[in-house]
């Protein structure tokens, strides 16, 4: 029986900015779920050692809030970004994937799950819509997550 | 007609920050301004919440430097359950807290090293903007940006055995810590984690010290530029242990001036409103602080690397000991004032820091089992600290019900905004004066002069993840040129 890819399942963002910490929440719902081979970090933002972490997985899903309009979330595959202009101590997915790719050699499938946030005010905790918006992609997510091979997930994935 | 060129966004700099550079008809830098908007919801986010929730709650501060508004915040609150003052810790709830302290200077000092400064000291400022950054690092010097990787996991897993998860730490708790450190993580950071050598207390000093020996080399054959870049004369601020050690955890605040005389001498950081006031400028929102006594036109100063090792008088580890003995020596005892030589003091606090991460694991205290003091409760605390930028407040009032009724604070970057401004002003009048056109490597020089005080801007405007830039610009007699907004 095949051991099921390892998924990293990455949520970053600010939980004391509202729906800026859609990301991390989400993390931790997919956490709680507890499936076979997948993993969850979280971080306020993601950082040149993160492609270390992304180099020991098989699939990485990032997850972060999103400004713009979409239908609960917006899910789309990352390509490495080597051309991007770093302005801040922070780094984008597609930059640390392209770390990854220039310091290890590996370019593991990432994907960007954008959540929907409708607030980014200084308070604690998620909109009611941020709420909703999570809960919407995580179940998106878990279903892709129960099956059961790289290669099944790539396919469920590409099929969305 | 006067022109005015603006750089925006500072790259490679925390935030969104604007620089103006004003010349006059005949291409004569008439002024320069760094902008920064400041954004002072955080005080009153925190106002209402009892007392105990604010070491977790400030770490939403910045995400480049949690550990330290973490630990600022919990010192305060050690004050308030009348656990001291830096004093009244047991032995492992402190040292536990030094440890998380020293591997948050550690990976900090190293991303600030090999993914902002090191791009421009590898290439040059004059170099192609799409190879000077990290990437170019990597594809000219690989082994060395896997240290710094590797540099940068050791630190962070200090600070994920020590303070917990990396959101919502819970390390430092009122008077004291909420875990002592495992032997089994203890020997794994000795060791190697996950039984790799190359993640050993040991390799972080070696690589440590070849990250210094890179600076010096790169001084030995840039040595103008190094010593000449934005270089002016100033007083210099931060926190030292009584007996004059560097101590990045808890000290007294002392200051000196350019000449190296002490003007603020040893004061408790309790009294540090009797030190240290701020100034509001129309043109930005960030404040600027400045030593009361001498009042803000010749009391501003520096904080951080270079200050620190301008005002302490020795470092309390034999490698780091060293290398500050050949630092100091270079200026002949006296203060340094250049700009770019907060570089060479950020590596050498950076072996520091490895050196004391080792010296803390080998002691057994950390395996004690009496985690928390408590005293007798009172309604104001104040914890000071040496971030990885610099001296940062963090100030409290409680009242009877335990909730902040009052937060203050005064973070690193902003003790350095009025330096900063001056280093701005300093390359655009050397790299721009006389000049008819303004190419981006002499821009760029504009921005290396921020980028070595390394400010985290998120973290100074209280103004983490997404937020509107407002940037409003003004001529010489203070008329609004234009007034724009932005997202974050």
């Amino acid at each position: 029986m095949n051991s099921p890819p390892s998924v990293l399942v990455y949520g970053f963002g600010n939980p004391g900015r509202e729906d800026d910490g859609a990301g991390v929440a989400l993390a931790e719902r997919i956490r709680a779920a507890a499936l076979p081979g997948v993993t969850t970090d979280s971080n306020y933002q993601l950082n040149v050692e993160d492609a270390l972490l992304l180099s020991e997985h098989d699939i990485v899903i990032f997850a972060d809030a999103t400004r713009s309009p979409v239908d609960h979330f917006n899910f789309y595959r990352l390509q490495p970004d080597a051309s991007v202009s770093f302005t801040t101590h922070a780094m984008s997915p597609g930059s640390v994937l392209a770390l990854c790719s220039q310091l290890y050699g590996k370019t593991p499938p990432a994907y960007m799950l954008e959540i929907g946030g409708m607030s980014f005010a200084l308070q604690e905790g998620l909109t009611d819509a941020g709420v909703e918006n999570v809960e919407v992609a995580a179940l998106f997510l878990l279903e892709l997550l129960r099956v059961g091979s790289v290669e099944r997930l790539e396919e469920a994935i590409a099929s969305h | 007609m006067a022109q005015k060129i603006t750089i925006e966004p500072v790259t490679r700099v925390e935030g969104h920050g604007k620089v103006t550079i004003h010349l006059d008809d005949n291409h004569q830098v008439t002024e320069s301004r760094l902008h920064i908007v400041e954004f002072r919801g955080f005080e009153r986010f925190v106002c209402g919440r009892p007392f105990w929730e604010a070491p977790v709650l400030v770490q939403r501060l910045c995400g480049i430097c949690p550990v330290s508004h973490h630990l600022a915040a919990a010192k305060a609150m050690d004050m308030l359950v009348g656990a001291g003052d830096g004093n009244g810790l047991t032995p492992v709830a402190e040292k536990m807290r030094r440890l998380m302290h020293y591997g948050q200077i550690f990976q900090s000092h190293v991303l600030h090293f090999f993914h902002l400064a090191s791009p421009d000291l590898l290439f040059g400022m004059d170099a192609d903007p799409e190879r000077r950054n990290v990437i170019g690092v990597i594809l000219e010097h690989p082994e060395l940006a896997k240290q710094a990787v590797l540099m940068r996991k050791y630190g962070q897993e200090i600070i994920a055995a020590t303070a917990g998860k990396k959101i919502h730490g819970t390390g430092a708790v009122p008077g004291g810590i909420n875990k002592n450190l495992s032997l089994e993580d203890r020997d794994a950071f000795l060791n190697g984690i996950n039984g790799n050598p190359d993640l050993s207390a040991d390799k972080m000093i070696e690589w440590s010290e070849a990250a210094l020996a890179l600076l010096l080399d790169y001084h030995s054959s840039h040595t103008d530029f190094l010593d000449g870049f934005a270089t002016f004369p100033s007083n210099h601020l931060s926190l030292v242990r009584p007996d004059g050690a560097l101590d990045l955890y808890h000290g007294v605040i002392r200051a000196v001036d350019p000449e190296g005389k002490r003007i603020v001498n040893d004061v408790d950081s309790r009294d540090y409103l009797d030190v240290v006031e701020e100034e509001v400028r129309s043109w930005s929102y960030m404040k600027f602080p400045y030593i009361k006594e001498l009042g803000p036109k010749e009391g501003w100063y520096r904080v951080g690397p270079l200050a620190r090792l301008n005002v302490c008088d020795f470092i309390p580890s034999p490698k780091a000991q060293a290398a500050f003995e050949q630092f100091r020596a270079y200026t002949k005892g006296k203060p340094n004032h250049m700009s770019m030589h907060y570089h060479w003091a950020r590596l050498i606090e950076t072996l520091h820091a490895a050196e004391m991460m080792k010296e803390l694991l080998l002691d057994p205290d950390l395996q004690g089992t009496d985690l928390v003091t408590k005293g007798e409760r009172c309604g104001e605390g104040i914890g000071l600290l040496e971030a990885p930028r610099g001296t940062l407040f963090h100030h409290y009032r409680v009242n009877e019900q335990d909730l902040i009724t009052m937060c203050n604070l005064i973070v690193s970057t902003t003790n350095n905004n009025e330096p900063m401004n001056r280093a701005v002003n300093a390359a655009a009048v050397a790299q721009m004066t006389g000049k008819a056109e303004i190419t981006e490597p002499m821009m760029n020089a504009v921005e290396v002069a921020i980028r070595a005080y390394d400010p985290c801007l998120s973290c100074a405007t209280h103004a983490m993840g997404q937020m509107p830039l407002e940037v409003t610009l003004y001529d010489a007699a203070g008329a609004v040129l234009d007034q724009q907004r932005k997202g974050m």
